[in-house]
């Protein structure tokens, strides 16, 4: 094997883990909007949920390439420390804050019916901070930064998930539920 | 109509019942008892055929988003290997084709694009090498 398959393997690792990472956000967001009425709700929840297994998957492979990889020499600490790395600590620290975001979100999800549904809410909320510290990582760290399609997808991607999330921060149906709550819940 | 049920004290009540319930006879649960016993063991059989063998009615209903995992799956991987080989080819023709011999100092000394480099202390170490400069010219694309 050559000294830079597991570089390349990296690379595209990471890559490919955050597109999947934003359709698995862009699902997630279509789930609890319904912005899009024709995807059945049972089929975008187990789309939704495929694409949350198979990001950790391939966040997998970008670790294992860059453990492999001989050049930029990460070990252990580089690569589960966040700021132990001596190159741009603070972009990999957030690769490795979004490793660990992505993990207990998997975890917590897997365990959804053995916890308490407000504690798995929480936790999934962090969704939103993991898609900002992913997309902020391949931005800061990836050596593909300066590819012009890389760029587009990231603004794309950004202002998709963007454009989403204030559609469910002030949707109608959402806004019914929490005064419904807000009434039952008041004395 | 009158209602007896009323007039009559619980204990006689009880009494009435036991002996409605002889005067019926056990027959029927009787029978009901020594068939399902006889048919226990038959039941037993078809369980254990049963989990060895789907049933023959219905084929087993797919998930609605089967297609769609495979396809997912399949697009993934075809992505990673496609990224990679892109890389891969874009280093490729980046690296220089061999110079003569007394070009190689002179395009060694004209180095790398630092800012594309990792600049670990290995990386450092390693600029030294010509091998090491060559390998660090791909990580610029």
């Amino acid at each position: 094997m050559r000294s830079q398959t597991w570089w390349y393997a990296a690379r595209a690792g990471g890559i490919v883990a955050w597109a999947l990472a934003s359709l698995a956000v862009i699902t997630g967001l279509q789930l609890s909007t319904r912005l899009v009425s024709k995807p059945a709700p049972n089929w975008v929840l187990d789309v939704h949920r495929f694409l949350g297994g198979l990001t950790v998957a391939f966040v997998g492979v970008h670790v294992a390439g860059l453990a492999a990889d001989q050049f930029i020499g990460f070990g252990p600490v580089e690569l589960l420390v966040p700021f132990a790395s001596s190159y741009k600590p603070a972009a990999v620290a957030l690769g490795v804050i979004g490793m660990y975001l992505l993990v207990a979100i998997e975890l917590t999800s897997l365990a959804m019916r053995k916890m308490p549904r407000r504690t798995w809410h929480a936790v999934h909320l962090s969704s939103f901070v993991l898609f900002v510290v992913a997309t902020v990582h391949g931005i800061t760290a990836g050596t593909d930064r300066h590819n012009a399609l890389f760029q587009w997808a990231c603004l794309l991607t950004a202002a998709l998930v963007l454009m989403m999330t204030l559609v469910r921060i002030w949707s109608p149906r959402r806004a019914a539920r929490s005064a419904a709550s807000a009434t039952t819940d008041a004395p | 109509m009158t209602d007896r049920s009323n007039d009559i004290d619980p204990a006689e009540r009880v009494r009435q019942l036991q002996a409605r319930r002889a005067a019926a006879g056990r027959t029927p649960r009787a029978a009901k008892a020594a068939s399902a016993a006889a048919t226990d063991s038959s039941r037993a059989t078809a369980a254990s055929t049963a989990a060895t063998s789907r049933p023959k009615g219905k084929p087993r209903r797919r998930h609605p988003a089967a297609a769609t995992r495979w396809l997912l799956g399949g697009l993934s991987i075809a992505s990673f290997f496609g990224i990679a080989g892109t890389v891969a080819v874009a280093n490729v023709s980046a690296i220089a084709p061999p110079a003569p011999a007394g070009a190689a100092s002179s395009a060694v000394a004209a180095g790398v694009p630092a800012a594309a480099t990792p600049v670990t202390a290995k990386a450092t170490k390693a600029t030294a090498s010509t091998a090491r400069v060559a390998h660090t010219t791909t990580r610029g694309s």
